[in-house]
């Protein structure tokens, strides 16, 4: 019996590459909720009805559960003028304990802020990244809020939109939230002085 | 460090402010000559994403930075070579020479434990399918966002959140298959769609006469094996004081020409010079 060896070995390592590929697929789906998205539809007139944003620190995958578990990001946070008219927006993050920066488009030079000004023509979406930096306290298995993303119309100073950012932990027991909640919540207290001096 | 090593650097700088956010000067301009005010950072240049969008019917805009970009590497590929990865591509070059600073010793030499070429071209179709079975791995598994990610962290001073996948990217991109690989280049050999087009698009090429190539003249050669040691890609292997050529893994950087002394190897056009079984033709082997 004939074997062309090297071809057997060639075709092995092909199905190495295509399942490595596949595999790598799934393993990103598996992690996805790491990372959030909204919609919010604004009309120019009154406030949008929206879903608060909630991130649970167990669905963290594994490399950035080590190695970077404290910082997270909205990757869509889509605002989408319903309105005729194009609208002049302020997109504000409030309450946040930590840093907070969105960004709008492509990166640049300068950091973004945790403010944001401009304007969605009618119709459009405009697409904003939240990165935010999470407080001891908010690995807590207790739901926490982090804080606030405020929509206000620049012209006319009305609220258009609101969302609020919340942390949770179910991975861990509440005999361990127990025991974190003292020294977490004066924890707390120290970072909201520092992130009012920030902003 | 002689000419053509700093010409290969400089075209690495160069590529790193044309591609990369927040400078992107290459996708900024061709916007701005589109008409439009498309995305300028290595997303909406990136060779993967058009790829997947023609093949998942998402998009059949030819004029966007994306499509252009994907057509000019094709054809340069043809006619040059892999010349974006050999001259442009700063995320391939940064793990190169970062493994320059690791002792040799350290360092594995992953092309000759493990033939990259089918791990090469079945990771390239297993990223053609993802979008199909798995979900896409477009962005998942990118050197090319973590490069970026790297110039903007550096520019701004925060590299902001990194999700796994972004982690594992940069272990294997850098850490695995980088400073710990010898030539630096393993992501490049293993994991990169962008590369694994190209050389496919160059292997054809390289048929005729007229296109630019790694030309191999025998005669001068006197398996002095200095190429081989220099190839960062693992393309060229020496056995039986033979030198074969892997042109499906072949970058065209032109390392292994201008390290040997004869003039054996040279980049440039007419007869590839390569024996046919050496010409990224898998050995044949009988075994009873």
């Amino acid at each position: 019996m004939f074997i062309k060896k090297s071809y057997l070995s060639s075709l092995m390592l092909l199905i190495v590459g295509i399942s490595f590929a596949l595999g790598f697929g799934y393993y990103k789906n598996a992690v996805a909720k790491e990372q959030a998205a909204a919609t919010v539809a604004i009309n120019g007139e009154s406030i949008a009805a929206t879903q608060s944003i909630v991130f649970d620190i167990a669905d963290q995958g594994m490399p950035k559960k080590w190695l970077q578990p404290n910082q997270i990001l909205i990757a869509s946070y889509l605002i989408k003028n319903e309105s005729k008219n194009p609208l002049a927006i302020q997109v504000e993050a409030v309450d946040f304990v930590k840093q907070v920066v969105l960004e709008v488009g492509s990166p640049d030079i300068k950091k973004p802020s945790a403010i944001y000004m401009g304007t969605v023509e009618s119709g459009k979406t405009l697409r904003v990244k939240v990165k935010m930096d999470l407080a001891d306290q908010h690995f807590s298995q207790t739901k926490q809020q982090i804080g606030v993303l405020q929509i206000v119309d620049i012209q006319t100073g009305a609220l258009l939109g609101n969302t609020s950012v919340y942390a949770m932990n179910s991975s861990q027991s509440l005999d361990q939230d127990q025991k974190s909640v003292t020294p977490s919540t004066v924890h707390e207290t120290h970072e909201s002085h520092g992130s009012h001096e920030e902003k | 460090m002689n000419q053509r090593e700093i010409k290969r650097i400089l075209g690495y700088f160069a590529g790193l402010f044309l591609f990369f956010a927040p400078f992107a000067y290459y996708q900024k301009t061709l916007s701005v000559w589109l008409g439009g005010s498309q995305a300028s950072d290595i997303h909406s240049f990136c060779l993967r994403i058009p790829l997947l969008n023609v093949l998942t019917g998402q998009s059949i805009e030819i004029f966007n930075v994306g499509i252009i970009s994907l057509l000019l590497l094709v054809s340069a590929a043809f006619f040059l070579g892999p010349f974006f990865c050999a001259h442009l591509c700063a995320s391939g070059a940064l793990p190169e020479y970062l493994s320059r600073l690791m002792p040799k010793r350290f360092k594995i030499d992953w092309q000759r434990s493990v033939n990259p070429v089918p791990i090469r071209y079945g990771f390239f179709v297993g990223y053609l399918l993802s979008p199909f079975l798995a979900g896409s791995i477009a962005c998942a598994l990118c050197n090319y966002s973590f490069m970026e990610r790297l110039i903007v962290g550096g520019v701004q001073g925060d590299i902001g959140p990194l999700g796994s996948t972004a982690i594992i990217t940069a272990i294997l991109w850098l850490g695995i298959f980088g400073v710990m690989a010898k030539g630096g280049r393993g992501f490049c050999s293993y994991l990169c769609p962008v590369g694994a087009l190209q050389s496919a698009v160059h292997s054809v090429g390289a048929r005729f006469r007229f296109t630019y190539k790694l030309r191999f003249i025998p005669s001068k050669c006197v398996n002095c094996k200095q190429c081989v040691k220099k190839c960062p890609m693992g393309a060229l292997s020496h056995k039986d004081g033979i030198l074969s050529y892997e042109v499906y893994n072949c970058i065209t950087c032109g390392q292994c020409a201008g390290v040997c002394a004869k003039n054996a190897l040279a980049y440039g056009t007419g007869e590839s010079g390569w024996q046919k079984e050496n010409a990224g033709e898998p050995e044949l082997e009988l075994v009873k």
